[in-house]
């Protein structure tokens, strides 16, 4: 009983951590090389993942929003959500974007 | 012709129609007997009835989930048992975790700092209320307060630190921590440039700060996984059966790393007999 718990319970983290790692192997390439992910957090709880997408140009960042309102992204994901555009003190140019991870459609 | 009530000679019936009378008399008792003797009877033995049906359910059910534990011990599934455990275990697994992250990073090449976890803290509120007498205040969560988490059915210890090497070696560390057991994943990740480094050249004797720029730094948080928790099931309740995708990380099992690691079974160290000076 207790080996068949245990196994559902690390079948159920391996899966988070498979979507997790499509997420974001999906957006590294989505955005171009000229945007780079530089800080990923995972919420377990809410099943929310939030990448930190960093450029040197403004531009590109706008053209991030722009494409995380294409259809292709909301067909795949429940849930995607810009957040905290800021401008570090070396120029380049940081957003936000949660993820929700619940059965992304990639 | 009309009935008069009043010359009814009870006395002439009972003479001459004794024996109806009489028959009368044994319906009605016989009646009495039915209803209050047999269909009293039905519903309790209808009670019984289900009782049995029910008893005779969990006795087969008993019967199966014996004989699903005699056949447990040749599932291939069940011979993986020791490794389960060694993913997922029933205690804390720090000095597992340090174990496995050591082993990754020198796999890797990436050198760790900076690792911090508070695994000590106090178990519950009310010991913290018995040990200092404060009021307890909800805190936010930090790194390795893993008293409250828990998550799909297991709890969560996380530790954090920092890796340092190339963009190849953090990267060949997020996917080989993956690859541990007790089971692990990182759960918050911060690239930057690694700040610059105070070097020494052979020539003059001051030290200089030189930059590197193919060297980073990444800040991690490090969540691994245990299993602490009550099952409640009662007796006849069928064993669970195995679904397709614990089947798959079952046969995934084999491609992960297990440490080396030794479980302390005894206090070492002190020398001490006599603890508590009791015997003097």
């Amino acid at each position: 009983m207790i080996f068949v718990h245990k196994l559902g319970s690390l079948a159920q983290i391996d899966q988070d951590r498979q979507d997790k790692k499509v997420i974001i192997q999906f957006f590294n390439s989505y955005f171009g090389s000229s945007v780079s992910i530089i800080g990923v957090e995972f919420d377990q709880n809410q099943k929310l993942l939030t990448l930190k997408l960093q450029s040197s140009s403004v531009f590109e960042l706008k053209n991030v929003l722009v494409k995380l309102t294409d259809k292709e992204v909301f067909d795949k994901f429940t849930s995607v959500r810009p957040s905290n555009l800021t401008r570090s003190l070396d120029g380049k140019y940081q957003i936000n974007v949660t993820v929700s991870t619940v059965a992304p459609k990639i | 012709m009309k009935l008069d009530i009043n010359k009814i000679d009870i006395r002439t019936i009972i003479t001459s129609r004794r024996y109806m009378l009489f028959a009368s008399v044994m319906v009605v008792i016989g009646l009495g007997i039915v209803i209050f003797g047999v269909i009293a009877q039905v519903g309790s033995f209808a009670e019984l009835l289900t009782a049995n049906n029910q008893a005779q359910n969990t006795s087969r059910a008993l019967q199966n989930k014996v004989k699903s534990l005699q056949e447990v011990d040749y599932l291939e599934e069940f011979s993986k048992s020791p490794q389960v455990d060694l993913a997922l275990p029933f205690e804390k697994p720090l000095l597992q975790l340090i174990s496995g992250v050591n082993s990754v990073a020198q796999q890797s090449g990436v050198s760790l700092s900076d690792i911090t976890t508070s695994p000590g803290k106090l178990a519950t509120q009310s010991a913290k209320v018995a040990l200092d007498g404060t009021t307890v205040v909800a805190a936010p969560q930090r790194i390795g307060d893993d008293t409250k988490i828990s998550i799909d059915g297991v709890n969560v210890l996380t530790i954090g630190l920092k890796a340092r090497g190339s963009l190849t070696q953090i990267n060949t560390f997020l996917d080989l921590i993956e690859k541990i057991t007790p089971i692990t994943q990182a759960t918050k990740f911060k690239l930057s440039l690694a700040p610059a480094v105070a070097i020494q050249p052979a020539a003059s004797g001051s030290a200089v700060l030189q930059t590197t720029t193919d060297v980073y730094e990444s800040e991690l948080e490090l969540s691994t996984y245990y299993f602490a928790q009550p099952i409640a099931v009662t007796v006849d309740t069928p064993l669970p059966s195995i679904g397709k995708k614990e089947q798959a990380f079952l046969n995934s099992l084999d491609t992960y790393q297990f440490p080396d690691y030794q479980k302390q079974q005894q206090v070492q160290g002190g020398g001490s007999i006599d603890l508590f000076g009791t015997e003097q």
